[in-house]
């Protein structure tokens, strides 16, 4: 990895009362794909819009590879490509025309200019959309042509909001390929979904945040372990569930049981090695509490909704 | 030629010719008018041998009125209430093109497609004139369909005006319409609250200027041409066109706020540029080698306009800086910021500014600085057709908060009672005003019954009133009770 492309430090942004951002910093190297994880206003998009300078923050500083975007928004923007969660369609327009006048903007013309538009338009698997009207499209190919928009003038460092929302699980999979290849260009990824299995698989490190506020970061091995101490399992009861549970509630051993919907029951071992795990397992047993018991890994879901129960 | 020709055109301009041309509505609307057009002009050439004069210029005044001053103009606006509203300039402000760049590049879009419109129209018009050399012209007076409003006055005459006089109001028609698009586009930005007591303001100032206009046509038997084109030659000539060029550049820079970032929003230099030109006004002035009163007005317009800039910096938002810290008038105190109120403001410093101008401008029949100047006179009251003007414009908004029962619950409210609040300064502060003018500022209805009393100057304007008082009323009654 190299040196920072992006240095965000104590970025704050209200509206009146609402403290969209409310200080955050967080750093981000060149070629790294990070995920922006957060409930629904916990002040992700307003990040982003920050960042890409479409918004003014009441205080804090953004220096993108050393240049500050506060000052000088015009120098970072050529570089950064930003796709919002929805593209709304323009009237009269169609795939060609709409990329087209991008290209434009970016100041290529003549046959530069052609052959920009077709490697986005291939690129983004939309080439032959080209003479249809955008409000035509489809969900999917929608997403497709922000896409295509986006990389428009090769930006080095790419913004995408909800890139995946309201997908169906095989345009879902084809974003997927598209940003694998991205990621293989070696550009800059920040990307923030609420599908978080889909971002463990492309991003290489995640930012979690809460009420405007960064609560964790890292990779996502390191939020898994770093979440709570212990080793987690699943465990088949005999019978009915509650003495099971009455008694993990007692025990020092066990913490954060939680009955599945399979019947089974997640809990928390706190015991610090394997020989006094395998004790805690070998009570459960002599009480006849337990027929099967498995080592698992928490997942990413489960470490941030733990992580949003601890915060609040 | 050149398949990459329009490489050497701004992206903007071509991105918005495209889309108007792909547009079949707009499209097919320019076709109709322009076959009307050449259908009644062919018509009355086709007729020459039986009539003694040609006919068919109000007609071609009326299209071009309507082509000119609002479906081009309205297209112009809504690419940028388009790109407002799909979040385009959200995406143009990432791009390396400036905000002036595509605010300038849409309006010059709008004035190549008037151009090519009043192109055709201007074909039409020398077709006729080489068809006819020698045939004197006659056009029907614009407002002589409202003359049955006032007794004594003919429904319908005619006035002879020469093909000169046709080919300056049609150029200034153009003009007015290259104008007008800057307007819409400037109105872009605002919300529709605001955007609706704003085209409210114009039409208001629009009536205002009609009946003035019928008023002086029946008095003194002047076509509109002769009117305009009165008293305009070198000097005058040159500070109208000033003043367009002034007007012009202060639209487009409000416009130009939608597709500015915020930085560029919340920055001093947005603001002192877009007061630029009122400081070369002022120069110019001060450069001159001999104190001119054309350069006194043009000066003192100049701070007028830049006054109007001061005001819209402080209480429109634009779309990319939804109400930011940064941007609010530090000038304006939080407890200030009630609801309605800065578009109130907005509004009256716009109607009373134009409407006063308007109304003194017809009378003196001078430049638009000297209106503005002259203003404040208690002249706007005679007839209290303003007052009118601006009691129905009330009721409309009123009415029209009633049946979406979509806005702010007190804006309305805080815009009639500043509108009352004036009417009721205007009564005290107007020299010469009568107990019933002030009476009638006060109470609306005053005047209607003091005329319904004494059976004097009842009119149709009267009914009009009292019905736009009674909807007022009646408006105001039903929020105060849903409040």
């Amino acid at each position: 990895m190299s040196e920072p492309i992006l240095k965000v430090t104590d970025l704050v942004r209200h509206f009146s009362a609402v403290k969209a951002v409310d200080g955050i910093s967080f750093e981000l190297k060149a070629g790294q794909s990070v995920g922006l994880i957060g409930a629904n206003g916990s002040g992700k998009t307003t990040t982003m819009r920050l960042l890409t300078t479409l918004d003014l923050p009441d205080s804090g500083s953004i220096e993108f590879e050393g240049i500050d975007a506060l000052a000088y928004p015009e120098k970072v923007r050529a570089r950064i490509g930003w796709m919002p969660d929805e593209l709304v369609p323009v009237e009269h327009t169609t795939v060609s025309d709409y990329i087209d006048f991008f290209a434009r903007a970016y100041g290529l013309t003549g046959s530069k200019r052609v052959a920009e538009v077709k490697r986005v338009l291939v690129f983004c698997g939309i080439e032959e959309l080209s003479k249809r009207y955008i409000n035509k499209l489809s969900k999917g190919q929608t997403q497709r042509l922000s896409l295509a928009r986006t990389l428009i003038g090769n930006p080095d460092f790419l913004v995408m909001d909800e890139p995946a929302a309201g997908l169906d699980p095989q345009a879902r999979l084809e974003f997927k390929q598209l940003v694998r290849a991205l990621q293989q260009q070696g550009k800059t990824l920040l990307i923030s979904s609420h599908i978080l299995s889909e971002l463990a698989e492309m991003c290489d490190s995640m930012i979690f945040m809460d009420k405007g506020h960064v609560i964790r970061r890292g990779s996502q091995e390191e939020l898994v372990a770093g979440d709570e101490p212990g080793t987690l399992y699943s465990l088949r009861c005999v019978g009915d569930s509650a003495p099971l549970l009455a008694y993990l509630a007692m025990s020092k051993d066990w913490r954060g049981a939680v009955c599945q919907a399979d019947g089974s029951v997640l809990v928390t071992c706190l015991a610090p090695d394997d020989e006094a795990r395998a004790g805690a397992l070998r009570a459960l047993c002599a009480e006849n509490l337990i027929w099967e018991a498995s080592c698992r890994r928490r997942n990413l879901e489960e470490t941030f909704v733990n992580i949003l129960q601890e915060q609040r | 030629m050149n398949k990459y020709f329009s490489d050497y055109l701004p992206p903007a301009l071509v991105r918005d010719f495209r889309r108007s041309l792909r547009s079949r509505g707009y499209v097919l609307m320019l076709l109709i008018a322009v076959l009307v057009a050449v259908w009644v002009q062919y018509d009355a050439i086709a007729q020459l041998p039986e009539s003694k004069s040609m006919g068919g210029g109000t007609t071609l005044t009326m299209i071009g009125v309507f082509l000119f001053w609002c479906i081009i103009p309205h297209r112009a606006g809504r690419a940028v209430l388009a790109d407002c509203r799909v979040k385009s300039a959200n995406y143009m402000m990432l791009t390396p093109l400036s905000s002036r760049h595509i605010v300038w590049s849409t309006w010059f879009s709008a004035v190549v497609q008037l151009l090519i419109v009043g192109g055709i129209g201007a074909l039409i018009l020398w077709w006729r004139q080489v068809a006819t050399p020698d045939m004197p012209l006659t056009e029907a007076s614009l407002f002589s369909l409202t003359g049955s409003l006032f007794p004594g006055v003919p429904f319908f005459s005619w006035q002879p005006v020469t093909f000169t006089q046709v080919w300056v109001i049609y150029a200034l028609m153009l003009g007015v319409g290259a104008l007008l698009c800057a307007v819409f586009m400037s109105l872009a930005q605002m919300s529709t609250f605001t955007r609706l007591i704003v085209i409210c303001a114009m039409a208001t100032v629009a009536l205002s200027w009609g009946m003035a206009q019928i008023t002086t046509i029946l008095d003194s038997g002047r076509s509109p041409a002769d009117i305009l084109l009165a008293g305009v030659s070198g000097i005058s000539l040159w500070c109208r066109l000033a003043d367009a060029a002034l007007v012009l550049w202060v639209l487009l820079e409000l416009a130009r706020r939608s597709y500015a970032s915020p930085a560029e929003n919340c920055s001093w230099g947005l603001r002192l540029w877009a007061l630029a030109p009122m400081v070369l006004v002022a120069a110019l002035h001060y450069a001159a080698p001999e104190e001119s009163e054309l350069m006194t007005e043009q000066l003192e317009f100049s701070v007028a306009m830049g006054l109007v800039i001061c005001l819209c910096d402080a209480l429109l938002p634009t779309y990319s800086l939804p109400g930011h810290g940064r941007r609010t008038w530090p000038l304006l105190p939080s407890y200030l910021q009630t609801p309605g109120l800065g578009q109130a403001a907005f509004f009256l410093v716009l109607v009373l500014a134009a409407n006063w101008g308007v109304h003194v401008w017809q009378m003196q029949e001078s430049s638009v600085p000297y209106l503005l100047n002259k203003g404040l006179s208690a002249e706007w009251m005679d007839g209290l057709h303003s007052l009118r003007l601006l009691y129905a414009l009330l009721c409309a908004l009123l009415l029209t908060d009633l049946l979406c029962g979509s806005m702010n619950a007190n804006r309305p409210t805080v815009f009639a009672v500043l509108l009352l609040g004036l009417d009721i300064v205007a009564g005290f502060v107007a020299p010469g005003a009568t107990q019933d003018v002030y009476l009638s500022s006060v109470i609306p209805c005053s005047e209607v019954l003091l005329q319904i009393k004494t059976a004097e100057q009842l009119t149709v304007c009267s009914a009009v009133s009292a019905a736009c008082c009674l909807l007022m009323l009646a408006g105001l009654i039903f929020r105060g009770r849903r409040s």
